[in-house]
C-alpha cells in the first residue's frame, strides 16, 4: 500500500476517467503497481461537471484523468475543466494527455490548476506516484520550483485573429525566455485584462518561470503593465 | 386503546428542500419572480439592499391582483403541492409558470426573516401581512408546531393590489459575480429582445443597469444570417435564411429536415431564429458597429436560450451551456457553422398542455420524448442551413470558375479582333507575337494545372496519414502502457533474473514503440493550426523540437543529428510548418539515402550562420550523395532515383524556401561526401 497523505487523510482510492475501456484496465493496473486502489468510472455522461466532481470527491481521494473525454460522448466535460475544478477544491489529480490530441485552449488556459500533466504512452505507476506527490505537495501550498509562480513583466509579440476559432496571441515572457514566444487564446487574456490587445503592450502577470517548457507555463492574473519608458522596452526586447 | 399520530416533519426538512434543490440563490429569486408573472403583474421590482454584506435585505415588489387570507394560507404557505398544472391561463391570458413552491422557499430562507405583505385586487381596502422567522422555527420540533399569524389591517392608500416579499437578515452576501448573474438571468427572463408577454423585470443594481444597456444595444441588424425555423401544430418544421439586409437566401420544408426519412416532430409547436455573425473585420467593415461591440455583447447573451410561453428557462444559452452542441460542431467546420461566441438564438415553444416539465431543482427540462424533440427540431434546423452554406458555396466556387474561363475566351476575342483592325506588316508582327504569348501562358496554366495536382495528392496524402495518426495512438498508447505495467512487475517479481532475462526485450519493445510514434507524431505536429499561422519563428527551436520528435526514429537508424548553431537566436517571419518541411524533408532525403548504402557513423549535419541580416542553413550528410539525376532535376514534382520515392519533397522544399523569400541550392557532393543543401533566409533579428 502507498503511505501518501494529504491533510492527514490517506490517500487510498484514485479515481480513473478515460472515455476507453481498455484503456481504463491498463491505467487500473498502473494505479494498483503504484500501490493504490483503482476505481474505474464506465458511465459517466449523465452527470454535469459539478455533479461528477462531487461524485469523485466522494468516492475516491485523487484522480487520474485522461483529457479527450467528450469526443466520443463518453462526459459532457473534457479532462483538464475537472482536473482543474478539483484543484479548486484541494483534490488531487493527474491529466493525462497525448501530442495527438493537445487540447490548446482548454489545457492552456487551466494549467496554473493542473498540477501534473503527462503523456499518456508513457506513464507507469513510478510516474503516478511522483505526480500524486506532486500534487499533494501543491495543494499543501509546498510548490516545487518549476510551478512556483512569480509576478513578471511580459509583452505581447504578435495577434493573430484571423481565424475566429482560434485567435491567439504569443507573448515574450523574459524571465523566462527571451525569444521563444509562448502562445495563449486571445480570449483567455482578454478576459482577464478587459482590454483590446496590441503588439508591443506590457502585461504584468504570475508565471512559474521556473518551467522548463512551455507546455508546463501557466500565465495567471494578467494585468496591464504601467507604461514604461522606450529605453526600457528596448532593454527587455533586447 | 388507539392513539392516533401524524408523521410530522423537522425544520431540517425545510433547508434540504429549500437550500438543496435549488442551484444558486438567483435561481430562488427568479421563481419568486415568476409568482408575480402568474399574478398578471405588469412589471416587478427586485431591490437589493446592502446585500454586499451578511445582513442585507432583498425585496420583491409587484402591482399583480394580490392575495387575500385564503391564497396565503392555502397556496404561498403550501409547499410541494402548487394547484399550478402549467396549463392554466391567467385572466391576463398568461400560462402560469410557477411550480411546486421549492423555489420559492430557497429565496425565502436566503434570510432569517421573510415577510410578505399582500393586496387582493377584489379587495382594495384590506392588506394582509405575514412574517416568518426561520430561526424560530428552525428551533422548533416540527414544522407543524409553528403557528404563523397572517394579520389584515386596513389599507390606507386603496390604491391597487400587489404583493410585497422582503427577506431580511440576509445569512450569506452576495457576490458582485451571483449579483451579475441575476441581473443577466432577470434580464433573461422575459426575452428583452422581443417582449410580447407584457411583463417587465428591474433589478435596482448597477450591474443591470449595466446589461440593461448592453441588451438595449441590439446588434441582431449586424448578423451575416439569420435563420427562422417553426414546427407547425402537426409537428412538421420549415425554415428560411436571410442575409444581413433580411433578403431570403434560402427556404426549406419539412422533408428538407434530417438525414433521410424525417418523422414529424413530436413536441408542442415552437419557433427557432438564430442570428449569426461572422466577427472579423472585414465583415464589419461596411457596418457601423464594431467588431468588439458585438463580441461583448455575444459573450454575455450569446447561445441559444428556450423560451417557454413567454419565460425563459435556464441553463440553456447560460455561459458555458452548449446544449445543442455547436461549438463541437464548429471546429469541425469553423467557415460554416456557428458557436455559442457568434450567434444568440431563441426558441420560443407555445407549451399549452405542458409537455416540457422542468426538473424540481430547476436545472433544466426533463429529458422527456417533448425536450429531446425540441433539441432535435434546433439540431436538424442549424444542419439544414450549413448544408444550405455549403450548397451555396460549391455553388459560387463553381460559378468563379466559369466565369473566369467565360471573361478570358471574350477578352482574347477582342485582343484577336482589335488586331484584326491594324493594317500592314505590324498586324502579322502583333498576330504572331499574341500567338507566342497565348502558348506561353496556356503552358503556365498547364503547369500550374499540374501543380494544383500535385498539391491535391500531397493533402490526400496529408489526410490519409493524418487519419491513421489519430487511429494508431489509442493501441500504441495501450500497448506502451501495459509493456511499462509488465516491466514494473516483472522487475519486482523476478529481480535478478528480470536483468538477465527479461530487461533487453522489454527495453527494446519500448524503444520501438517510440519509433512507431515518430510518424503520428510528426504527421500530426506537421499539420497543427498552430503552425500554419505566421508568427514569428524561432530557428534554432524548431530546429531543436524536430531533432527532440525525430530521435527515436534517428537512433532506430544509427543515425546522428548535428545541429552547429551560431550565436545569438536567429528568427524570421512565417509558418512553423513552412520551415519544418523544409529541414523534416531534407533529414528524410538523408535518411533514405543512407539506405543500402554500407556507410558507417551515418551523419546528418545541420548548421546555421547569419551574414548581414541573412540566415545559411547547412543541411548536409555523409551518404551517397546526389547521384542518378541531374542536379536541377531534383526540384521537378515526380522526380526520385528511389523505387518508392514520390518526388515531391524537393518540390515542396524549393516552394517552401520561395514562400520565405529564400533561395534554395544543392550540392552533389559536399564536404561530408554526400549530398548538401543550402538555404539562405531572409531574417528579422537574432
Amino acid at each position: 500500500m502507498n503511505n501518501l497523505i494529504l491533510h492527514d487523510k490517506p490517500i487510498h482510492n484514485i479515481a480513473i476517467v478515460d472515455d476507453i475501456e481498455d484503456a481504463r484496465s491498463s491505467m487500473s493496473d498502473i494505479v494498483h503497481d503504484a500501490g493504490f486502489v483503482p476505481f474505474p468510472y464506465t458511465e459517466i455522461k449523465e452527470y454535469s461537471l459539478d455533479q461528477f466532481v462531487s461524485r469523485i470527491i466522494q468516492d475516491s481521494d485523487a484522480a487520474v484523468f485522461d483529457h479527450n473525454l467528450s469526443v466520443g460522448g463518453y462526459a459532457n466535460f473534457d479532462g483538464a475543466e475537472a482536473v482543474a475544478d478539483l484543484y479548486d477544491k484541494g483534490f488531487p489529480a493527474i491529466l493525462l494527455t497525448q501530442v495527438q490530441g493537445y487540447d490548446f485552449v482548454k489545457i492552456v488556459s487551466n494549467r496554473k490548476k493542473i498540477p501534473y500533466l503527462i503523456d499518456g504512452s508513457k506513464v507507469d505507476a513510478n510516474q503516478i506516484n511522483e505526480g500524486l506527490e506532486r500534487c499533494v505537495r501543491e495543494l499543501t501550498l509546498d510548490f516545487p520550483p518549476d510551478r512556483r509562480p512569480y509576478r513578471t513583466i511580459v509583452r505581447v509579440e504578435s495577434i493573430d485573429l484571423s481565424e475566429s476559432h482560434r485567435r491567439v496571441i504569443d507573448l515574450i515572457i523574459p524571465a523566462w525566455a527571451t525569444s521563444k514566444p509562448v502562445q495563449l487564446p486571445y480570449d483567455y487574456v482578454y478576459d482577464m485584462i478587459n482590454v483590446d490587445l496590441e503588439i508591443d503592450m506590457h502585461l504584468v502577470a504570475e508565471v512559474n518561470i521556473g518551467a522548463e517548457c512551455s507546455q508546463d507555463l501557466f500565465v495567471e492574473n494578467i494585468e496591464v503593465a504601467e507604461e514604461i519608458d522606450h529605453e526600457l522596452t528596448e532593454f527587455i526586447r533586447s | 386503546m388507539d392513539t392516533t399520530a401524524n408523521i410530522k416533519f423537522s425544520p431540517k426538512i425545510l433547508v434540504r428542500l429549500g437550500e438543496e434543490l435549488n442551484q444558486s440563490p438567483s435561481q430562488g429569486i427568479v421563481e419568486l419572480v415568476k409568482n408575480s408573472y402568474d399574478a398578471d403583474a405588469p412589471d416587478c421590482t427586485v431591490e437589493l439592499l446592502g446585500v454586499s454584506e451578511t445582513g442585507g435585505t432583498i425585496r420583491i415588489s409587484d402591482s399583480g391582483y394580490g392575495m387575500g387570507v385564503d391564497t396565503i394560507e392555502n397556496y404561498w404557505l403550501v409547499l410541494g403541492n402548487s394547484p399550478k398544472t402549467g396549463v392554466e391561463i391567467t385572466p391576463l391570458g398568461r400560462r402560469v409558470a410557477g411550480s411546486k413552491g421549492l423555489g420559492r422557499l430557497s429565496a425565502l430562507r436566503l434570510g432569517t426573516l421573510a415577510s410578505l405583505t399582500s393586496v387582493e385586487h377584489t379587495d382594495l381596502k384590506s392588506k394582509h401581512s405575514i412574517t416568518i422567522n426561520w430561526d424560530e422555527l428552525d428551533k422548533a420540533n416540527a414544522v407543524e408546531d409553528v403557528h404563523l399569524k397572517i394579520t389584515t389591517t386596513r389599507n390606507a392608500k386603496r390604491l391597487i393590489s400587489g404583493s410585497q416579499i422582503c427577506i431580511e437578515n440576509l445569512r450569506e452576501p452576495m457576490s458582485r459575480h451571483e449579483v451579475r448573474g441575476l441581473a443577466r438571468s432577470l434580464l433573461l427572463l422575459s426575452d428583452p429582445f422581443n417582449n410580447t408577454s407584457g411583463f417587465r423585470v428591474k433589478l435596482v443594481s448597477p450591474e443591470y443597469e449595466e446589461l440593461s444597456q448592453l441588451v438595449e444595444q441590439s446588434y441582431f441588424s449586424a448578423c451575416e444570417f439569420h435563420m427562422s425555423a417553426v414546427i407547425d401544430e402537426d409537428g412538421r418544421a420549415s425554415a428560411m435564411a436571410k442575409d444581413w439586409r433580411g433578403d431570403p437566401l434560402y427556404t426549406g420544408g419539412h422533408d428538407d429536415f434530417g438525414e433521410t426519412e424525417n418523422p414529424p416532430y413530436s413536441c408542442p409547436p415552437a419557433k427557432f431564429d438564430i442570428w449569426i455573425f461572422l466577427l472579423s473585420g472585414s465583415s464589419f467593415s461596411t457596418r457601423n458597429v464594431s467588431v468588439s461591440e458585438v463580441r461583448l455583447w455575444l459573450q454575455e447573451f450569446g447561445g441559444v436560450h428556450i423560451y417557454k410561453n413567454d419565460l425563459r428557462v435556464s441553463p440553456y444559452g447560460d455561459r458555458g451551456n452548449d446544449w445543442l452542441g455547436m461549438n463541437l460542431l464548429r471546429a469541425k467546420n469553423p467557415e460554416l457553422r456557428p458557436s455559442t461566441n457568434t450567434s444568440i438564438g431563441k426558441i420560443v415553444v407555445l407549451d399549452a398542455n405542458n409537455d416540457l416539465r422542468q426538473k424540481t431543482d430547476r436545472s433544466g427540462f426533463i429529458e422527456n420524448e417533448s425536450f429531446l424533440e425540441i433539441q432535435r427540431f434546433a439540431e436538424n434546423s442549424l444542419e439544414w442551413l450549413a448544408k444550405r452554406r455549403i450548397e451555396e458555396r460549391e455553388k459560387k466556387r463553381r460559378t468563379d470558375r466559369k466565369e473566369s474561363e467565360d471573361k478570358t475566351t471574350k477578352e482574347r476575342k477582342s485582343v484577336a479582333d482589335a488586331i484584326d483592325l491594324i493594317e500592314g506588316n505590324v498586324k502579322t508582327i502583333v498576330k504572331t507575337a499574341f500567338e507566342k504569348h497565348e502558348r506561353q501562358q496556356e503552358k503556365l496554366i498547364r503547369n500550374l494545372k499540374k501543380e494544383i495536382q500535385l498539391y491535391r495528392t500531397l493533402s490526400t496524402v496529408g489526410i490519409t496519414n493524418a487519419v491513421f495518426a489519430h487511429e494508431l495512438s489509442h493501441p500504441v498508447k495501450l500497448i506502451s502502457q501495459s509493456i511499462r505495467t509488465i516491466r514494473f512487475r516483472a522487475k519486482k517479481l523476478l529481480s535478478v533474473e528480470y536483468e538477465n532475462n527479461f530487461a533487453k526485450p522489454i527495453d527494446r519493445m519500448i524503444s520501438a514503440l517510440e519509433t512507431i510514434d515518430v510518424p503520428s507524431n510528426v504527421t500530426l505536429s506537421l499539420i497543427r493550426f498552430d503552425k500554419r499561422r505566421v508568427a514569428r519563428i524561432d530557428i534554432h527551436n524548431i530546429l531543436n523540437d524536430i531533432k527532440e520528435l525525430y530521435s527515436p526514429f534517428l537512433s532506430d537508424r544509427k543515425t546522428d543529428l548535428v545541429l552547429e548553431f551560431c550565436s545569438g537566436n536567429p528568427y524570421l517571419r512565417g509558418s512553423v510548418a513552412a520551415f519544418e518541411s523544409i529541414v523534416t524533408n531534407l533529414i528524410n532525403n538523408s535518411l533514405a539515402s543512407f539506405e543500402g548504402v554500407n556507410s558507417k557513423d551515418r551523419m546528418i549535419v545541420v548548421s546555421t550562420r547569419v551574414v548581414d541580416d541573412i540566415l545559411e542553413l547547412l543541411v548536409k550528410d555523409n551518404g551517397p550523395g546526389i547521384t542518378l539525376i541531374r542536379l536541377e532535376e531534383i526540384w521537378l514534382p515526380g522526380e526520385t532515383t528511389r523505387t518508392n520515392g514520390t518526388g515531391l519533397g524537393m518540390t515542396i522544399v524549393k516552394d517552401a524556401v520561395e514562400d520565405l523569400s529564400g533561395n534554395v541550392q544543392a550540392v552533389a557532393i559536399g564536404e561530408l561526401g554526400g549530398a548538401e543543401i543550402r538555404i539562405t533566409l531572409p531574417i528579422i533579428g537574432t
